[in-house]
């Protein structure tokens, strides 16, 4: 490969410099797209000769030849290139014209991460990067973060996420660790102020530089620098209020209190007597009971109110000649939509660039954070979740108790209630759910620059982070739970603290050297080390027998510790080159070769060298920038034309650090002793999933560059899948990782940018982007499995994608007795006796003719949902007019199917907890019309069973953002500029999806997207926030 | 201008192209509309309440007129979900709405739940329990549903809060077995103030409410036969029962007070602890004995009356059925000849004037005590150790797998090895009194049945009681187990005898009893086989000495029924015979007369 390069550059080099003659000049002039006059000072550089522009845009080149490459630079403008082909006279170009950067709402370096209401860096992208990066909202809890994809999905079991280098620096990010709170997601990129970000690169086709890390795409983010000498300071001050979500509509008191009274049926209250019907049904004012059971509680009312957050930061940047700083400061605060529920956190960054001498420049970066929450269980969680108890708690309870004869009501909260239903106020009171989160790097970046072409440029970086996390449910008034094989727990403990650091270190030499001015050639050849270390500490307990008692000791029951401390390493040696012709013919060449403690001593593919195994990975690429040919130099409605390609491989090594290993583990034996029994399986071969890219593109502008756009189309093919496979029984383990099985992604991205309007007072500009990728598992050795998620199942198939729901089919309520008989389906009980569906149970189908055999069991199982999106994309738009900005930023999703596990747990009917009022259509009797099963208690038919009901196009188009900003206009000499903004965020989404937000995920895993666990929706929030300049 | 419009119109084409590409999104409605459509009634869903629908069909009118009466109206207001099974106006002809009308009608026609023909997929038969607390049978019989036995008709009315099936014709109501025995108008007054007499309150939660104490605490039916026997007044469980009237009722109390003829108070009690020869004294006709016969006599009358469920008595599974009681009846046809069952809403009921069984049968039961228990068992000049014959060839020949073997510890004729067991329950009727004892085989494995010479030369390598012995040794081998393996034995009777004192009825030991009664051999035990002899034939006991009631208080009375089972070496026994007794067990086989 890499001596067909080199052919290509040496052919093409001998037909450039025949085709060399003469010298020309090149005028013209360079014009704002938006006001058409000319604008002073752009530089203006072809090669080694540049000149800027005079008063009124006009520019004189000399002494160009062949196709020149003009470039046009000027702060504040889309930088742009155009193509002159030059003979021996003077060319006269026609009118280049520059468009505002704040103008290209698609662009992946945009900079408008201030003024907005996104707290973290992955919310941010959320915003403005859709069309690059698919980010699924993982809640709408402040700062938790999106789980990230670039172009489908390239892991089935390992971490599918893009890789996060901030400032040249590989941040690790654990997406499988679990946080000690329900339905929470400990979020390392919340770390970044998103104000503090200059801009964001995604690295998106087939490159290998990060070789075994690259996969999955990568994010490189750019915080804000020190740009000038001027000393500029930047205030910033929101306020956020934020709304309760949209929420399920249950039923009232009066309409559960029937409810509860049909399906005590088959409870063995019910059963026995008429127990419940003198406590929650008694209808006698007089009773002591009644009033305990006469209650018009809104429940949500207990637990939502609405947030406020406050949020400051400020800036300053400066520094002279030898040395230019960026400072930032910030701080934020606020309650969440869950009351009790809150969040601060505090940043500082330094960052300075000194300029030592003339060949030695030294970067460097300080940077500290502190996150602190309080937070309580999220999700569908029937025991200790707030907001799920809420929906499930009958509105005819009180939160707080009566006195025994019922005549008063106390301030005492109310226990457990006779339905078994948790108090949710006493969760939202008592609960305890600490987490603090502090982060600490540094950065250094030293460069050396020997003669016009070779640097060598060093990045040595420390970073620790420590997290903390407490949690505590109480016992007054929150449900039991029965530990598996071990007993009850009546209140709960969780302490978990985690430490990790990681040292970086790069260096490279570079060398670029402009030949002939036509010959652009760039080499750079490096080492990465990184070193990483984690330890953590899990203690739980249970029944502390007292809630005032709420931290972790040897006295309490079930007492269970984990930990981990794993210490892994990873070097990477890469070289890139690349060459450009004329500014029209670009060639590049990527080569990383990776070892890693985390790869198996045998690891199949790879090579052994310096006492190690390492594993390579190449790409090449190509781009040629069609508007500089002859051919269409004349058409004045194309303003560029270029096309690429590229080819690679990259790896995915997110392996738990030990898997490779065999490894013991203590166990406690009979509280006497302590031994050691084998807990992982040693398997040499453990290696990375190793990712095929293949991606070709073209772009497009017209019209003066007022329409731009862009197509990529991509395959990507994944081998050496990470699997887990059946271990032998002897071995005591039940599984072990392998690499086995393939899974492909074919797809494309189109985006189309528009300057529609473009007036001196009013602009209006929009992009649209359109995303699709279908993915596919091509191989699977092992043979398919199933995945269990919340009651649900997801089957990993050849030819199917990732992710499916694997369920029953149903047809509708059977309405009549007749129906039923004539459909005859019967289900097996644990006692192997047979058990008919009835009218008014479900008709599930038997799809698989082999298998059809009246009895409906899992064999009846079949594919009846796929949660990746046909289309994905986002629909930005930016109106100005004078002094007012007005930005709309939509996201919208077409296809991805949703398994509502929370509607599934709110019309199911087999419990006694509260129901949505949709099981107010269920069905009473023969001849009812209704696709609502009957109620029956404990659901011994499986209506509610994991089919088709529960699965939900979650098409959606998202109005995500409206915000409005006024510049004012200030004459102060100490005031350089004041704003004024205000905006809604989630304003509102269209969808037929009927849980709270299509935008949903369950868990950290590629097989678990696409599932609604009942987390806190994105709700609308209304901003309001203020920057000075100074 | 015009050029301006012109662009102006180009973008429109723009912004109109970047919609059409997004126009598969135009499938995507507005939430808030879908979810309204979602929560809001769809197909069929009823929108009215049960008394809307009653009372917006004419042929309820009678009905609806009677839910006003009684206020069953308001209970169908609750927010609860029902079943109503109304009866048509047809049905209701000629009703006047009363004090029962309430309980007995409307209640009787009204199920909490909902309840149809889904409920009867898998089975035929299904007990609805009404607001009365009744149950009715909603059956299926092929494909067509009945309540109470009137065929459900048309198709059910759907309401808010329940369903409504139209009935042809009124259910019946019926009692329940302990409401017919507490209005059976006085035919069954023993019966029920026997049963009544258990009546009690207690604040331990349970079904049935009675009221409030002076503390405020709920109090709830509790009545202790109802308990062990079956809680007839409760509609949730079905039995058959013989319901004894007045008549039977006597005449059976004459035929069973005899065998719990007892004594009185205990006066004296002079037990030696060299000998334990029992001397007791009881008082003469006290209320004691007269209280302790009435109260077994009449248990036993009551005990044995009822069944579970509806039970087949002609070919009852193994031919036999068992009582609540825990008492079985072989080939029970016999119990219901010449009876027809009458409904009860609990069950079902033969009203009978002569208790149907014999109550011997049930009562006068052989008495067995296994010797290794330990309860109520003393002893004297020995040591007693309980032994295993599971790993023997006896194990499925010794009673309960165990025996208790009985080593002298003196060899003095004057003080033999004896142990003393307590007969309890004994009534007064004739008994043959049988022991049965073990050979040593029957837990050492190596043992031999029979005298072997004390001593023996080995002439090849041989193994003797685990030992090797070499050829040509000349041992002298002490056998412990041959010499045990026979003994004599003897009984002693002790027991409340019939012949009062001036202190009143007394308890001694009778003469020994050392010879089978019909054969006058002295009793020898075998040594390689079970022995069992016969002590006494038709041996009457005056007085019963039951303690087994399962209402009156244990303590009433000691256990004054005892067997003595000792030695009765000679000294020309001692020659060939041990003093090891194996005793398996005792047992007192009643004579039906």
């Amino acid at each position: 490969m890499k001596s067909l390069i080199l052919a290509l550059c040496i052919s093409v080099c001998a037909a450039q410099t025949m085709a060399q003659s003469g010298k020309g000049v090149v005028e013209g002039r360079v014009v704002d797209v938006a006001t058409g006059d000319g604008i002073v000072g752009v530089n203006v550089r072809a090669g080694s000769v540049q000149v800027f522009t005079d008063s009124v845009g006009h520019y004189r080149l000399p002494g160009l030849s062949g196709v020149a490459s003009i470039e046009f630079q000027s702060e504040g403008f889309v930088s742009r290139s155009v193509l002159v082909p030059v003979g021996a006279d003077s060319v006269h170009v026609g009118d280049v014209y520059l468009s505002d950067v704040a103008f290209s709402p698609l662009s992946a370096q945009y900079k408008a991460y201030t003024n907005t209401p996104a707290l973290s860096v992955d919310e941010a992208l959320a915003d403005y990067l859709a069309h690059d990066v698919r980010s699924v909202r993982r809640s709408g809890q402040y700062g938790i973060g999106s789980q990230m994809f670039v172009r489908g999905l390239n892991s089935l079991n390992a971490n599918a996420s893009p890789l996060i280098v901030v400032d040249g620096v590989i941040m690790e990010e654990f997406p499988g660790e679990a946080s000690v709170h329900g339905g929470f997601h400990i979020n390392r990129l919340l770390d970044i102020d998103a104000q503090d970000i200059e801009r964001v690169e995604v690295v998106k086709d087939a490159t290998s530089l990060y070789g075994s890390k690259g996969a999955n795409g990568v994010i490189l983010i750019y915080t804000k620098r020190g740009l000038t000498d001027q000393t500029r300071i930047t205030l910033n001050a929101s306020l956020t209020t934020k709304q309760r979500p949209h929420l399920p509509q249950m039923m009232n008191g009066q309409e559960f209190r029937r409810y509860v009274s049909e399906v005590y049926q088959g409870s063995d209250n019910g059963n026995t007597a008429a127990g419940g019907f003198e406590g929650l049904f008694n209808e006698n004012p007089a009773d002591r009971s009644y009033s305990a059971n006469h209650n018009y509680t809104d429940w949500n009312d207990e637990v939502y109110h609405t947030g406020l957050l406050q949020r400051y930061s400020l800036g300053i940047q400066g520094g002279d000649d030898v040395a230019r700083y960026n400072v930032s400061v910030g701080y934020l605060n606020g309650g969440e939509t869950v009351r009790n529920v809150d969040f601060s956190r505090i940043n500082t960054r330094v960052n300075a660039d000194i300029n030592l001498t003339k060949w030695f420049d030294l970067g460097a970066e300080v940077y500290f954070s502190r996150v602190e929450r309080e937070l309580r269980d999220d999700g569908a969680n029937a025991f200790t979740s707030p907001t799920f108890t809420a929906r499930i708690k009958s509105p005819f309870f009180n939160p707080f108790s009566f006195t025994d004869d019922g005549s008063t009501l106390t301030r005492t909260l109310a226990g457990v209630d006779a339905l078994g239903v948790t108090n949710p106020r006493a969760l939202i009171e008592n609960a305890k759910g600490g987490h603090k989160q502090y982060r600490f790097s540094i950065n250094a970046t030293p460069t050396f620059r020997f003669g016009k072409d070779w640097t060598v440029r060093g990045q040595f970086a420390y970073y620790q982070d420590k997290t903390n996390e407490h949690y505590f449910s109480p016992m007054t008034g929150v449900t039991p739970q029965k530990l598996e094989n071990l007993g009850m727990s009546y209140n709960t403990v969780k302490e978990q603290d985690i430490s990790q650091s990681s040292i970086y270190g790069d260096i490279n030499v570079g060398y670029h050297h402009l030949f002939a001015d036509s010959h652009d050639l760039s080499v750079s050849l490096g080492q990465r080390v990184f070193a990483n270390s984690y330890k953590s500490n899990y203690g739980e307990g249970h029944n502390t027998g007292d809630d005032q008692i709420y931290n972790l000791s040897t006295n309490l029951d079930y007492l269970q510790t984990d930990g981990n401390d794993v210490h892994w390493n990873s070097t990477s040696l890469y070289l890139q080159a690349r060459y450009t012709l004329n500014n029209k013919y670009s060639l590049w060449a990527v080569a990383a070769a990776d070892a890693s403690s985390r790869f198996g001593a045998e690891a199949s593919g790879s090579f052994s060298a310096l006492g190690t195994r390492w594993a390579l990975f190449p790409s090449v690429g190509a781009s040629w920038n069609a508007k500089g040919e002859r051919f269409l130099s004349g058409a004045a409605w194309l303003d560029a034309l270029k096309l690429r390609a590229s080819w690679g491989m990259s790896g995915n090594d997110a392996i738990d650090a030990v898997a490779s290993w065999g490894y013991l583990a203590p166990v406690n034996y009979a509280g006497v002793a302590t031994g050691h029994v084998i807990s992982n399986l040693r398997n040499d071969k453990l290696k990375w999933e190793t990712t095929t890219k293949l991606t070709a593109g073209i772009e497009m502008a017209f019209l003066r560059d007022r329409l731009s756009f862009s197509f990529d189309v991509y395959r990507h093919q994944t081998d050496d899948l990470l699997n887990y496979r059946n271990a032998d029984r002897l071995s005591g383990q039940s599984y072990y990782l392998t690499n086995a099985g393939s899974l492909k992604n074919v797809g494309f991205e189109a985006q189309v940018n528009g300057k529609l309007v473009a007036t001196r007072s009013f602009k209006w500009h929009m992009g649209l982007s359109l995303n699709h990728y279908k993915n596919e598992i091509t191989d699977l050795p092992e043979g398919e499995f199933i995945t269990e998620v919340l009651n649900g199942f997801i089957l990993s198939r050849k030819g199917e994608a990732a992710g499916v729901f694997y369920g029953y089919k149903s047809a509708g309520v059977f309405a009549t007795t007749a129906e039923a008989a004539a459909a005859d389906l019967k289900v097996r009980n644990a006692d192997t006796s047979l058990s008919t569906f009835a009218a008014g149970d479900i008709h599930f189908l038997e799809p698989n003719a082999e298998y059809a055999d009246g009895i409906i069991d899992e064999n009846d199982r079949t594919v009846i949902g796929d949660p990746n999106p046909d289309l994905t994309g986002a629909l930005l738009s930016r109106w100005q007019w004078r002094r007012w900005e007005l930005d709309l930023h939509c996201s919208f999703q077409l296809g991805g199917d949703i398994y509502n596990y929370q509607r599934s747990q709110l019309e199911a009917m087999s419990t006694l907890h509260n129901q949505s009022r949709n099981v107010l259509n269920r069905w009473h009797a023969d001849g009812q019309l209704t696709d609502v099963h009957r109620a029956t208690y404990g659901d011994p038919l499986g209506n509610s069973r994991f089919s088709d009901r529960w699965i939900e196009d979650g098409s959606f188009f998202k109005i995500r953002q409206l915000r409005l900003a006024y510049n004012l206009p200030i004459n102060n000499p100490f005031i350089e500029g004041l704003s004024v903004w205000a905006a809604v965020d989630n304003v509102y989404t269209f969808t037929r999806y009927l849980g709270a937000d299509p935008e949903c995920y369950y868990g950290n895993s590629v097989l678990t997207q696409g599932i609604d666990f009942g987390l806190l929706p994105s709700c609308r929030t209304f901003s309001f926030g203020v920057k000075l300049n100074l | 201008m015009k050029s301006s419009m012109k662009r102006i119109s180009k973008y429109l084409y723009i912004v109109a192209g970047a919609f059409v590409a997004l126009h598969p999104l135009a499938n995507t409605s507005c939430q808030d509309a879908e979810w309204d459509d979602h929560y809001s009634a769809i197909g069929t869903t009823a929108t009215s309440s049960l008394m809307q629908q009653l009372r917006s069909r004419s042929e309820f009118s009678d009905f609806v007129t009677l839910l006003e009466q009684t206020g069953g109206d308001s209970i169908l207001a609750y927010d609860q979900t029902f079943t109503v099974f109304a009866p048509t106006n047809a049905a209701l002809a000629g009703l006047k709405a009363t004090d029962g009308t309430l309980t007995e009608v409307v209640k009787n026609h009204v199920a909490r739940y909902i309840y149809g023909p889904s409920n009867l997929v898998d089975t035929t038969y299904l007990r609805v329990k009404m607001l009365n607390g009744k149950y009715q049978e909603l059956t299926r019989e092929s494909g067509d549903v009945a309540f109470a036995g009137i065929p459900l008709s048309g198709e059910p009315i759907t309401a808010t809060n329940g369903i409504i099936y139209a009935l042809d014709r009124k259910a019946e109501y019926y009692g329940n077995l302990w409401e017919l025995l507490a209005n059976g108008t006085g035919r069954y007054d023993s019966l029920y103030h026997y049963i009544a007499a258990f009546n009690d309150t207690t604040t331990a939660k349970s079904l049935v409410e009675v009221g409030k104490n002076s503390r405020g605490q709920t109090l709830y039916f509790h009545n202790k036969w109802m308990q062990k026997y079956g809680a007839i007044n409760l509609e949730d469980s079905l039995y058959t029962a013989f319901l004894t009237t007045n008549a039977g009722w006597n005449e059976a109390y004459a035929a069973i007070s005899p065998y719990f003829r007892t004594f009185g108070s205990l006066i004296e009690d002079r037990t030696p602890t060299s000998s334990f020869n029992y001397r007791r004294s009881y008082e003469i006709g006290m209320p004691v004995s007269d209280s302790l016969q009435d109260i077994h006599t009449r248990e036993t009358i009551a005990r044995d009356l009822l069944f579970r469920r509806r039970p087949d008595f002609i070919t009852p599974a193994g031919d036999t059925l068992m009582t609540t009681a825990g008492d079985t009846y072989h080939h029970p046809a016999y119990l219901i000849e010449g009876l027809t069952p009458q409904t009860a809403s609990n069950g079902q009921y033969y009203s009978v004037d002569r208790l149907p069984h014999h109550a011997e049968d049930l009562f006068l039961k052989p008495i067995k005590i296994e010797a290794e228990k330990s309860a109520g068992r003393e002893f004297l000049y020995s040591t007693l150790t309980n032994r295993n014959a599971a790993e023997g060839n006896m194990r499925d020949t010794v009673s309960n797998m165990n025996f208790l073997e009985v080593v002298n510890t003196s060899t003095n004729n004057l003080t033999p090895p004896q142990v003393v067991f307590n007969i309890p329950n004994v009534l007064a009727a004739k008994y043959n009194i049988y022991a049965v004892f073990v050979p040593a085989q029957a837990f050492d494995t190596l043992a031999i049945g029979y005298r072997q010479p004390d001593t023996i030369v080995c002439r090849r390598d041989t193994v003797i009681n685990r030992i090797q012995y070499h050829a040509g040794d000349e041992a002298v081998i002490k056998y412990p187990y041959y010499d045990a393996d026979s003994t004599k034995v003897c009984f002693y009777l002790s027991y409340v005898h019939e012949q009062p004192n001036s202190s009143g009825y007394n308890m001694y030991r009778d003469e020994k009893i050392d010879k089978d009664p019909d054969t006058g051999e002295f009793f020898i035990t075998k040594g390689y086989e079970m022995t069992k002899f016969l002590v006494a034939r038709n041996f009457q006991f005056p007085f019963a000495n039951y303690t087994a009631s399962a209402f009156a208080d244990r303590d009433a009375q000691t256990v004054n029924t005892k067997i003595c089972v000792a030695t009765n070496l000679t000294n020309t026994d001692k020659r060939t015979m041990g003093y090891t007794m194996r005793i398996d067990y005792l047992i007192l086989e009643p004579v039906i007369e």
